[in-house]
């Protein structure tokens, strides 16, 4: 690709995936990493299948974010009225030591890593945004590279908590662990 | 072109025909078959364009959800060749993403509008979670398909080329068969155009039209054949009734140019006896009239005798060669054959010749045998036709010498008769026997004469058995005749005293004539032989002087006033009856045709004796009818 494409791609992606989700572009210039981060976590929920357990007696997708999460009402504010699968979005913001259980997608902010120890074999997909997010047992951890926002996915993981996760979304990952079954 | 079309030979038009066909439907289904193809791979090729498209949006669905150009992978399309470009555009339809082949045009800064025709691209949206993410666009390259028809069209043409070639060879072989039998047929038919013969070699065994076309053709010449044939045949009858009448017509018009000449001739020929009536009786009734006016010295009278004698005579002979050529026209001429001596007969007619050529100055010689030349005959005729030779030689040779000879020759008797004079034109020889022919008009002035001498003469002699010649060594150099008759050599009846004129004396004869000289000729002729003669000129004194006193002999004249010379002869047959006698009757007429004395014998007149007649004759019949009483 030429160097003329991509800079302005890199640029005008970023505003643009802001604005696809709805978040203001001024709030968008204002918060580039974090924005994108919170925008990065409410578009993993497309791009996974809960098995069908999850979903008794909870029709919506719930996104819930660890008590420590860094993103203000970004989550709430981009999955208003949004419809994953053809699903309604709750999201819901937990308390210190709070119990994850009823959610699908859960973000771990570093500082509440030990709930990973009560998810584990949960059908809950766990975002974290930590270096060794995915050794501790995470599925998916964000990761800056080159001052881009990218992602890396624990497959073995995954498939613990019984997901299935878009195979699309592996080619886009920065790398897949426990790929191998 | 369809005047061009028309003037092929058949078997060209049938193959131009089959090639035009096939090489249509050939063509056609090659047309059909390319454009199906073409629009069959146009289809798949724009199926998998979009196919592609759809891949190509599932690979960068996620990329374009997480905004990630990197991960817009669409290197996959370098595995298939055509595809010239791929581009994908985000949802605002900027360009996100783009593969292009190399020395590919770049992708459009917004997804096109494919839906032209001839497009082998395809465009489809990129879905995510129910919203639409993007755009792909895919371009296939156009140059493959035109290939593919370029080549396939170039193998039709091939294909149609080669089938073309293969068809004519075998269009051509097969058609030639149709053609060919035509062709020759047609030949067949223009040579006999031309004239040839007719007749046919067969042409073709086939059972199909052009077998029937033949054998139909080969019945016509047949007729054509036969029908010449016949014309022939009846233009030969034709000819042969054309070339039949021509000669029945010439036939006719010889017929009818003999029958003219006949004419002409008899035309001349009444003129001729006009002429020789009269000629004597000139002579007759002048000196008639010198005698009867003047009283003359005793020489002048006796003069006036001999001429008036021969005259009469000649008269006499004209009118009885009248008679003869009309018995010879007619068939009638009768002779009463008897054994005569000819030197009897000869010497008659020189002695009554000779008058006459001492009259033209002829020196006339005549040979004869010593003993007699006993032949059978009419004495008479016999008489005559010497006469008639004699007469003949006496008027052609005035002045000169005329010869007549009789000698036997074996078992003919010749007599010949040769004169000096004007002799005959070799043209004329043949026709000296004919009848009423004379030389010429002039000769017959010259000469006079009936012209029917010589064919009396030539008839009598062959009545005879004999036969006539003549010769003549041409115009002024004489002519002889010779006439031939065979001999009778035993038979020698001695009638030499009968030849001598018996006496009337003693006989008394009764003549009857209305006609007073005549019946005074007759008179004086019967009382010079010694007869008692009476005469009457009419039936009804005849009749009274019977009554008074019957006469020995009746001499009856048959045309008569009041009473026939039949009437008579019936009433006075009457009285004999009564009497118990038979008195011999002889007619003497002037009526002397066969028939006429026919018919008088048949009324009982036992002699019949032609007017004008020779007293010795008249005589000799009297004493005959006398005795044989």
């Amino acid at each position: 690709m030429h160097s003329f494409w991509k800079r302005r791609l890199l640029h005008a992606g970023a505003i643009a995936a802001v604005l696809s989700v709805g978040l203001a572009s001024a709030q968008a210039q204002r918060l580039p990493e974090t924005s994108v981060k919170a925008a990065f976590v409410t578009r993993f929920a497309e791009f996974v299948e809960w098995p069908a357990a999850a979903h008794v007696n909870q029709p919506a997708v719930v996104l819930c974010l660890t008590a420590a999460h860094p993103f203000g009402p970004l989550v709430q504010q981009l999955t208003k009225d949004a419809v994953v699968r053809g699903r309604p979005v709750a999201v819901r913001e937990l308390k210190q030591r709070a119990s994850p259980r009823g959610c699908h997608l859960l973000f771990v902010a570093p500082a509440d890593r030990e709930v990973l120890v009560q998810v584990e074999r949960e059908p809950i997909l766990t975002v974290g945004d930590q270096p060794d997010f995915c050794p501790l047992g995470g599925i998916v951890n964000l990761l800056v590279v080159e001052g881009r926002v990218r992602f890396e996915i624990n497959l073995a993981h995954a498939r613990k908590a019984g997901l299935k996760i878009d195979p699309q979304l592996l080619r886009l990952a920065a790398a897949v662990h426990g790929g191998a079954p | 072109m369809r005047r061009w079309f028309s003037a092929q030979p058949i078997h060209r038009k049938l193959v131009l025909t089959s090639m035009a066909k096939t090489t249509t439907v050939l063509f056609a289904a090659m047309v059909t078959l390319q454009v199906t193809d073409a629009w069959r791979f146009r289809t798949i090729a724009t199926t998998d364009a979009a196919s592609l498209a759809g891949l190509a949006a599932e690979n960068t669905r996620v990329a374009l959800a997480f905004r990630d150009e990197a991960g817009a992978s669409l290197d996959f399309l370098r595995m298939r060749p055509q595809v010239v470009r791929g581009c994908v555009y985000d949802a605002d339809n900027r360009l996100f993403a783009q593969y292009a082949r190399d020395l590919a045009p770049p992708c459009p800064a917004e997804p096109p509008d494919h839906s032209q025709a001839f497009s082998l691209a395809a465009t489809v949206p990129v879905m995510h979670n129910g919203q639409q993410v993007g755009t792909v666009y895919v371009d296939r390259d156009w140059a493959i398909l035109r290939e593919r028809v370029v080549a396939a069209g170039l193998t039709s043409l091939a294909v149609l080329f080669a089938a073309s070639v293969v068809m004519l060879v075998v269009s051509h072989r097969l058609h030639r068969m149709i053609s060919d039998p035509i062709r020759k047929l047609a030949a067949a038919a223009s040579g006999m155009g031309k004239g040839e013969e007719f007749r046919m070699a067969p042409i073709t065994a086939a059972e199909d039209e052009v077998g029937e076309l033949e054998t139909a053709f080969r019945a016509m010449v047949e007729r054509v054949r036969q029908a010449k044939e016949e014309l022939i045949g009846t233009n030969e009858a034709l000819r042969r009734e054309i070339e039949e009448r021509s000669q029945v017509e010439a036939e006719r018009e010889a017929l009818l140019l003999r029958e003219q000449e006949a004419n002409r001739l008899k035309d001349e020929f009444l003129a001729t006896v006009s002429h020789e009536l009269r000629t004597p009786l000139n002579a007759i009734v002048g000196w008639a009239r010198i005698l009867t006016t003047n009283s003359l010295d005793p020489a002048t009278v006796s003069k006036a005798a001999a001429s008036l004698h021969r005259n009469a005579l000649t008269q006499a002979r004209v009118i009885d060669d009248l008679i003869d050529i009309s018995r010879i026209v007619t068939g009638k001429l009768r002779v009463n054959m008897e054994p005569v001596d000819l030197r009897v007969a000869v010497e008659a007619a020189v002695d009554a010749i000779r008058p006459a050529a001492k009259h033209a100055e002829i020196d006339l010689t005549v040979h004869l045998p010593p003993t007699a030349c006993f032949i059978k005959g009419d004495r008479d005729r016999l008489q005559q036709i010497v006469w008639n030779l004699l007469s003949n030689a006496v008027k052609f040779a005035p002045g000169g010498a005329v010869t007549l000879c009789v000698e036997p020759h074996g078992e003919l008797l010749a007599m010949n008769v040769t004169d000096n004079g004007i002799g005959i034109p070799p043209e004329f020889i043949e026709h000296v026997f004919d009848r009423f022919r004379q030389a010429d008009a002039t000769i017959t002035r010259e000469h006079g004469g009936l012209g029917i001498g010589l064919a009396v003469v030539k008839e009598l002699v062959e009545l005879h058995g004999g036969s006539i010649a003549v010769e003549s060594r041409g115009r002024g150099k004489g002519a002889s005749f010779t006439v031939t008759f065979p001999c009778l050599q035993d038979e020698l009846p001695a009638e030499e005293a009968a030849e001598r004129v018996p006496s009337l004396a003693g006989i008394s004869v009764l003549a009857v004539d209305d006609n007073l000289d005549a019946l005074a000729v007759l008179e004086a002729s019967l009382r010079e032989a010694g007869a008692v003669v009476r005469v009457a000129s009419s039936g009804a004194e005849a009749l009274e002087l019977w009554r008074q006193e019957p006469s020995g002999v009746l001499l009856c004249d048959l045309a008569m006033p009041h009473m026939s010379g039949y009437d008579l002869l019936a009433r006075i047959r009457d009285l004999d009856r009564m009497a118990g006698r038979v008195t011999p009757a002889i007619a003497v007429t002037a009526h002397a045709t066969e028939e006429q004395v026919a018919r008088s014998a048949r009324a009982g007149f036992q002699m019949h004796i032609a007017k004008p007649f020779d007293a010795d004759r008249l005589i000799r019949a009297v004493s005959a009818a006398r005795t044989r009483v």
